[in-house]
């Protein structure tokens, strides 16, 4: 039985529609946590970097927009890595496409990505962020992170059937990584040589092209094509290495 | 005396169980332990260099002495913490104090951290730090430590057994704790109204002692001590009680 694009978004949403009904049903605070927990970092990274002005932009407003941007590929990456393995039962006994596991929780991040911009734009409320044109861009830039993290998700989700040891390796990256995008500093606080590698970083991309539409009302043509080259690498990357291993995943499995 | 034998031996079986099944499924794990510090340390030092490497002289033995006592803290307590509800079987099914288990993830807690010191030689010796005699007070300030995480440790088991969501609220604090204990900041470069708060952080208390008797063989202020001091027997007191009381509970809601 073929199936359709119908089916595949259906399956993808009811997937994702458990997937966030398990994670918050467990939990007294909800979904409530979603909006809550950002902002706590927030009030966290202010009150200990506050003494730091970044040229007429509120630490506050910079750090979250960077953040939450940062965010929902941490997130998207580190569910989607046991997607197999949780589903075990579906993968094997149904005739379901394999990557719509992993897309699903793509998916939940991004809908977490959601809940998180309510915080956002209520912090951008309170100092009154000027809102330009180029917040569009915002919108789009979160499409190709979305793209990015597809690709890099399938990447992981494969690697993690046959050792997993990445789940911990990676966990522990992100944890590292943080601090080489500039999220809680600008990038112009870092060493000379240090700001070349964190440039072409797309993790740096991504997150700085959401700051400079959102806060600045700029944007660097060479930051979007970058945006978009990101992506389409990263997709093609997981995708290959996906199908390629596909057969051994399902051995494994 | 024969029971302390057994509890010792049941202690080793456990631990021992333990790790088989951690190195089973992380062979990297071991090997980790050791590079997380370094790592930290090497990225840090990188990136923040002009942020905060200018007030702080070796900055890199600074961080990793933060860092590995920050582990040391984060990674046993939630160890600790999920530990009664993993050994459930154990638990009910056995007379073992329930005590155990939670002990014992402080225990392995412990060696990580003495594993990844190893690394602070190589460092120290790198970086010219001089070591006085005051790195005798190394050895009380971490059993002093190990001490209050083993109390942390008893108390979140406690409520973990009762509320699930205490394992994710203390993710998210722990994550948050890591800018606000000092780890890679000085006080010095915390804004002045946090600068109070902080110095009542037991993570931060710890690593300052810790400093100051390794890497600059200075005297800590006398209420650096008191304050450790004052956690230490408040913990301990405040988890015991706790502890004896809800055990029986504990062990129904299993």
């Amino acid at each position: 039985m073929e199936y359709g694009l119908k089916q595949y978004i259906f399956v993808i949403r009811e997937l994702t529609t458990r997937e966030i009904k398990r994670k918050y049903s467990r939990s007294v605070l909800g979904i409530f946590w979603s909006v809550l927990q950002p902002l706590l970092f927030m009030f966290v990274m202010t009150a200990v970097f506050s003494g730091f002005t970044l040229n007429n932009i509120s630490y506050p407003v910079y750090y979250l927009t960077g953040y939450t941007t940062w965010s929902m590929f941490n997130i998207a990456t580190t569910t989607s890595m046991t997607a197999f393995e949780d589903n075990k039962l579906l993968f094997q006994k149904t005739k379901l496409p394999r990557g719509i596991f992993v897309l699903s929780r793509d998916y939940t991040s991004l809908v977490n990505l959601g809940f998180s911009s309510i915080a956002l734009l209520v912090v951008l409320i309170f100092f009154r962020v000027q809102i330009k044109w180029t917040v569009i861009l915002f919108f789009v830039d979160i499409f190709f992170e979305l793209l990015f993290t597809v690709g890099i998700s399938f990447l992981l989700a494969t690697i993690y059937v046959f050792y997993k040891d990445i789940k911990f390796l990676w966990h522990n990256i992100l944890v590292l990584l943080i601090h080489m995008i500039a999220i809680f500093y600008p990038i112009e606080r870092y060493p000379e040589a240090v700001q070349e590698y964190t440039l072409i970083n797309p993790l740096f991309i991504y997150p700085d092209i959401a700051r400079k539409s959102i806060i600045n009302g700029t944007y660097e043509l060479k930051q979007l094509i970058a945006m978009i080259v990101w992506a389409i690498g990263s997709l093609l990357l997981g995708f290959i290495v996906f199908k390629l291993a596909e057969n051994s995943i399902i051995k494994k499995i | 005396m024969e029971k302390l034998r057994q509890y010792y031996f049941v202690m080793q079986q456990i631990g021992y169980k333990e790790q088989r099944k951690k190195s089973n499924e992380t062979s990297l794990g071991f090997v980790w332990n050791l590079l997380n510090p370094l790592l930290y340390m090497v990225i840090l030092s990188t990136y923040y260099t002009n942020i905060i490497i200018h007030d702080i002289d070796r900055f890199p033995v600074f961080v990793f002495t933060g860092i590995t006592i920050f582990n040391f803290y984060n990674s046993s307590t939630k160890t600790a913490m999920k530990s009664l509800v993993n050994n459930k079987n154990l638990l009910i099914k056995t007379k073992l104090p329930v005590e155990v288990f939670v002990i014992n993830s402080i225990y392995s807690g412990f060696r990580e951290f003495l594993f990844s010191s190893i690394a602070l030689i190589p460092i120290c010796i790198y970086y010219k730090v001089h070591i006085t005699w005051r790195i005798i007070l190394v050895i009380p300030i971490l059993l002093i430590t190990a001490s209050i995480i083993t109390s942390i440790g008893r108390i979140l088991a406690i409520c973990y057994t009762f509320f699930g969501d205490v394992e994710y609220l203390y993710s998210v604090l722990m994550s948050m704790l890591v800018f606000v204990s000092g780890t890679f900041l000085p006080l010095g470069n915390y804004p002045e109204n946090i600068r109070y708060l902080l110095t009542y952080n037991p993570i931060f208390l710890s690593i300052i002692l810790y400093r100051n008797s390794l890497m600059y063989g200075i005297q800590s202020h006398w209420s650096a001590w008191a304050k450790f001091l004052m956690w230490f027997l408040a913990l301990l007191i405040f988890s015991r009680y706790i502890f004896d009381k809800k055990k029986d509970d504990c062990i129904n809601m299993l």
